[in-house]
């Protein structure tokens, strides 16, 4: 939200460095398959992950969060490779949940009138009245984001509120504020469209992460960590709703969290739950599996392979503000409007 | 995207002196940026999340900073488990490094 539109975000963050397919579908690669499965040496070798790396399934994600139906169309990768992409056009809105509530309205408001915040140090916090009175202690004492006198707490109520909050530099009169944006002042949602490979492009070094990621399942960008230093330097909280989502001018609603909402379809081995695709074409999956544990052998990116997906990432809790850590594939692109 | 390179630097400005006033609020929500202040991309790192949660992983660039990218699963430490890491923390530097 504040400052984390893509142009903002990467502008903030500059600021920063002073203080600072489960597919099965697809059925591609079948050359691979078939060689693994016709080859005549043992068949205790080595599974070769690649052979078996599942692609995008555009029957996972869910209809209502989409603009129209993906489609295929030729694409350059950000290495140069030229190649087919899936072309994802989401309408800005999840498809199964509401957007909101961020911010409380009084110190007595309890955690169902407010969402999270989080600002990477591992705690999550609900956004009720108790928090609004506990940033002094958390952030420091010229924090005050409410009216003694009434109780009532300083929210960018108005679309001139939250543009003049939402930028790098903090109109003063918004400082001390929780920072909200309604996604109606967007039309309701802000249509935006990726490109993702049909084939994932493997790097030999990872990429550094963009301002945008991905895109989940229930059709909303997946975002990079939120600027959250630039954020609290202008005493504000640009509060997250309980999906981990939050809306600004520029590409209207997106993630910064995982907290469940983008899991709509249910593993069926034991494994995490997939919750979206990253710009390179590699599946998102849940941190935990369905016994609650984590795995032990993510690389940099937070990502691994196995015999049923090949290469995929799994997404950090949501205190530590990511998803994941670098992009281990070639990205597609992502772009405003429907193009 | 357009840079305001003026702007810029008077915000970063700005915002080094917000961090100075930051830095004894008790509260420090930049751990896992200065958990890779003194490293490069790819290295280890480490950072405690209260008085009993150790995250480890590696150093990732976003955008121009380096940060802490959990890769293990979190261990939970048992009080008195680990005497240096314990007393790190007392001495209020939350990172560990390698
Ligand atoms: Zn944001
Ligand atoms: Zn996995």
């Amino acid at each position: 939200m504040q400052s984390d539109n893509p142009r903002f975000s990467v502008h903030l963050c500059f600021y920063i460095i002073c203080a600072i397919g489960i597919s099965a579908c697809s059925g591609g690669d079948s050359e691979d398959n078939a060689t693994s499965l016709s080859d005549d040496t043992s068949s205790s070798e080595t599974v070769d992950n690649e052979a078996i790396q599942t692609s995008l399934d555009p029957d996972l994600f869910l209809a209502a969060g989409l603009a129209e139906s993906i489609t295929t169309t030729a694409c350059t990768l950000t290495d140069g490779t030229q190649t087919e992409c899936f072309k994802v056009v989401i309408n800005g809105a999840p498809a199964n949940a509401d957007i909101g509530p961020f911010c409380p309205r009084n110190i007595t408001d309890d955690a169902t009138q407010g969402g999270v915040w989080f600002d990477g140090s591992g705690e999550l916090y609900q956004v009720d009245g108790s928090f609004i009175l506990s940033l002094p202690d958390l952030y420091g004492s010229d924090w005050q984001l409410y009216d003694e006198a009434t109780g009532e707490v300083f929210v960018t109520d108005s679309q001139i509120a939250c543009e003049a909050a939402a930028r790098p530099d903090v109109d003063p009169e918004y400082q001390n504020h929780c920072v909200e944006c309604s996604i109606d002042y967007y039309d309701g949602g802000v249509t935006q469209t990726l490109l993702i490979p049909v084939e994932p492009v493997a790097l030999a070094n990872p990429n550094s992460l963009s301002a945008d990621l991905g895109v989940s399942l229930n059709g909303v960008v997946i975002a990079g960590p939120a600027p959250v230093n630039a954020i609290l330097s202008a005493n504000t909280i640009a509060a997250f709703d309980d999906c981990g989502g939050h809306v600004n001018p520029a590409e209207g609603y997106h993630y910064h969290a995982a907290l469940g909402c983008s899991d709509v379809i249910s593993s069926l081995d034991g494994h995490a739950n997939i919750l979206g695709y990253a710009l390179d074409g590699y599946g998102i999956y849940a941190m935990l599996n369905s016994e609650g544990e984590e795995d032990f052998d993510l690389d940099e990116c937070r990502g691994h392979s196995d015999e049923t997906r090949g290469y995929h990432y799994h997404a950090a809790s949501a205190a530590e503000n990511m998803f994941i850590g670098c992009f281990k594939g070639a990205q597609g692109s992502i772009t405003v409007g429907s193009n | 995207m357009k840079i305001d390179l003026t702007r810029l630097a008077v915000v970063s400005l700005s915002l080094c002196f917000t961090s100075l006033s930051f830095a004894h609020s008790g509260h420090v929500h930049k751990a896992p940026l200065i958990a890779c202040q003194s490293l490069s991309k790819g290295e280890s790192c480490r950072y405690m999340v209260g008085k009993d949660k150790v995250y480890k992983g590696t150093c990732q660039l976003f955008e121009e900073t380096l940060m802490c990218v959990r890769n293990q699963p979190i261990e939970y430490l048992t009080p008195l488990s680990d005497p240096k890491l314990a007393s790190v923390k007392d001495n209020e530097s939350i990172t560990l490094q390698k």
